[in-house]
């Protein structure tokens, strides 16, 4: 393929950035308008806003104009900035995975978003976003960066490009997504969200004669109907954390081609996530305790590099929600480097107490004071506290390492208990850290940490002599030299 | 367990955390006066305010005595062929591998303090995160810079 002269994106672009800037802006006007006009309305009070949106909506136009792009066999070059140029070019074969997502915009034009992530994120450059390509474009950029992959890894016979269908490695059922979003536990983050939002309006909603009603209400016969109101609200929160969900796990498919995992999901917004194998850093399965009841877990893959599905830095989610027993084959099938089944060491019997205590810790002092407070009824608190110690007791069940000559895994947790399988090669450091009681027990916590910044794992607790053991299998064969 | 063997680093690292220690208390005890000052000025009883020098003084006497010699005791590093060994802590022993082939890049860096006393510190970056080794003698973390560098690549070139 030869270089193409620079293409601009779609005039939708422009629409699908204006959409979201405007959203960005629509609190803070609001705030300013309403700050403004406290003493009546004026035309005054529209000129800040209007203003806002006449710049929007002209660097709208103007940054749609300066974004040009292009790519040949080896380079995609993008150029953009309205006051600023810049001009970036990435070799293809840098692109660490790109994802493809259909807005709202998107689909109303028949084309795409595609979204690359490259290496060097610490720069804040990683990303690349091409708002609104055609379909077959998007398509052939992915085939130009598997080639340019395949070229940079075997120059020698370059593999055929396959265009025959490749097969399907997992999928979700409907109910499978229903009960998927039932257990995910997103409810808290749309609550979080909600009070974030309210918190904005702080200038004129009446927040102190709001709670002095209260008051008097609860004080009445009213709580039960603020008790009332306040489930009705976490219900409704609850059900829009499923509605989210399961427009997110919709049509949920993941399949490899050669050496990439693709998985493409979506309702509203159509996306796919291609991750190239050999950026996977680790797998992670976690699974809460509601999942775990009915045999289910979801498993994630860490990927070095941004965060390529929205979700935190790092992670990509391979299955939402899958039978336990599915996981090996599945993981098996796409990452075939991995072994899943691997016996896990439990922690020795002398941490079970230091397992145990923990959460008492901080409990014990908040719990008292409440219970005192509140005496005759608020004693009911102290029930918290076996509860606690019952808790630590299953964590510290949940806990263990797992080592093979390959790979390290490590597994805690027991609302949301984590095991993540590393291996060895891609395992950036290992930390034993022995405070001064762990030292009087022998034991030790081991962490093991990967790409991206930040990402490790850990056990809390391990033999000193396990913990010694897995830092000798890191360890090289030659012995000391400065 | 695992055996010690790495070197120390040089002892007038404690000098240096000594300045560090004194500087920061300096400040914590700016904010502990403005604190005190505040509460003095709503009648808070003298014992108040006599805890909070309390406090104050007890911060100087780990920061500035205690807490740098043991964290210059504490310290071993080791840099083999193939990996660095680290061991570091006060409050918990942390021992760190990083195996040579992760690594990135390495800086010599020297703060005015530790120029002062002809130390650098050379910081080890793996894609993950950034590992320092405080307080070495000048030449010594040119040294060692260079060694890195040499034997990442080389470890870099098998891997591959």
């Amino acid at each position: 393929m030869t270089r193409k002269a620079r293409r601009r994106l779609h005039p939708i672009a422009i629409m699908a950035g204006l959409g979201k800037e405007l959203k960005n802006m629509v609190v803070p006007l609001l705030v300013i308008m309403a700050a403004g006009s406290r003493h009546g309305f004026s035309w005054t009070d529209i000129l800040v806003p209007l203003a806002a949106l006449i710049y929007t909506l002209v660097m709208g136009v103007l940054s749609w104009l300066r974004f040009t792009y292009e790519w040949d066999d080896t380079c995609l070059v993008v150029e953009e900035g309205v006051f600023v140029r810049k001009k970036r070019s990435i070799p293809l074969e840098r692109i660490h995975g790109i994802s493809v997502t259909e807005g709202i915009w998107q689909r109303m034009a028949g084309v795409v978003q595609v979204h690359i992530e490259t290496a060097g994120d610490a720069l804040g450059e990683a990303e690349v976003t091409l708002r609104a390509i055609s379909r077959e474009e998007a398509r052939r950029l992915q085939r130009c960066v598997e080639q340019a992959k395949h070229k940079a890894e075997n120059a020698s016979h370059p593999e055929p490009l396959a265009n025959r269908p490749h097969p399907v490695l997992f999928t979700l059922s409907m109910k499978e997504v229903w009960v998927a979003s039932l257990t995910s536990g997103g409810a808290l983050g749309v609550v979080a969200a909600l009070c974030a939002f309210l918190s904005q309006f702080s200038d004129f909603i009446p927040y102190e004669a709001l709670v002095r009603d209260i008051q008097s209400t609860w004080n009445g016969h009213g709580r039960w109907y603020i008790a009332l109101l306040i489930l009705s609200i976490l219900l409704a929160a609850y059900g829009v954390a499923i509605v989210q969900n399961m427009i997110r796990y919709a049509s949920f498919v993941v399949r490899k081609q050669e050496d990439t995992i693709v998985i493409a999901r979506g309702w509203l917004e159509r996306k796919a996530v291609s991750v190239p194998v050999d950026r996977v850093q680790g797998v992670v399965i976690h699974e809460n305790w509601l999942r775990r009841f009915f045999g289910y877990a979801s498993v994630s893959i860490i990927h070095a590099g941004g965060a390529l599905d929205g979700g935190p830095s790092g992670e990509v989610v391979l299955c939402p929600l899958v039978k336990k027993h599915r996981i090996v084959p599945i993981v098996q099938a796409c990452l075939p480097e991995y072994r899943l089944d691997v016996p896990f060491c439990p922690l020795p019997q002398r941490a079970k107490s230091r397992y145990m205590l923990r959460p008492l810790y901080w409990l014990t002092i908040p719990v008292g004071v409440a219970a005192y407070m509140e005496r005759p009824w608020g004693a009911g608190l102290l029930f918290v506290l076996p509860l606690a110690l019952w808790i630590g007791a299953r964590r510290y069940q949940a806990a263990g390492w797992a080592l093979s000559s390959k790979q390290l895994s490590l597994r805690n947790g027991w609302f949301r208990r984590t095991t993540a399988h590393l291996l060895k090669r891609h395992v950036q450091s290992l930390e034993i850290a022995t405070t001064w009681w762990q030292r009087k027990k022998q034991l030790a916590t081991i962490s093991a940490s990967v790409m991206p910044v930040g990402t490790r794992s850990r056990v809390v607790d391990v033999d000193e002599e396990d913990a010694a053991s897995i830092y000798r299998w890191l360890q090289g064969e030659k012995g000391d030299q400065t | 367990m695992l055996r010690n063997s790495g070197k120390p680093i040089s002892e007038k690292a404690i000098t240096v955390w000594r300045w560090t220690g004194a500087l920061g208390t300096l400040v914590s005890g700016a904010v502990i006066g403005g604190m005190a000052w505040v509460l003095a000025r709503f009648h808070v009883p003298k014992w108040c305010l006599g805890m909070l020098a309390g406090i104050w003084l007890i911060e100087v006497v780990l920061w500035v005595g205690w807490v740098p010699v043991l964290r210059q005791r504490r310290w071993r590093y080791a840099i083999r062929e193939e990996e660095i060994d680290i061991q570091r802590g006060v409050w918990s022993t942390k021992r760190t591998l990083i195996p040579m082939t992760r690594v990135q890049y390495v800086d010599v860096r020297q703060g005015p303090l530790l120029k002062r006393y002809g130390l650098a510190s050379i910081a080890v970056f793996t894609a993950a995160a950034a590992h320092e080794i405080p307080a070495l003698p000048m030449e010594e973390a040119e040294r060692l810079c260079c060694l890195i560098a040499e034997w990442a690549k080389v470890a870099d070139d098998n891997d591959a």
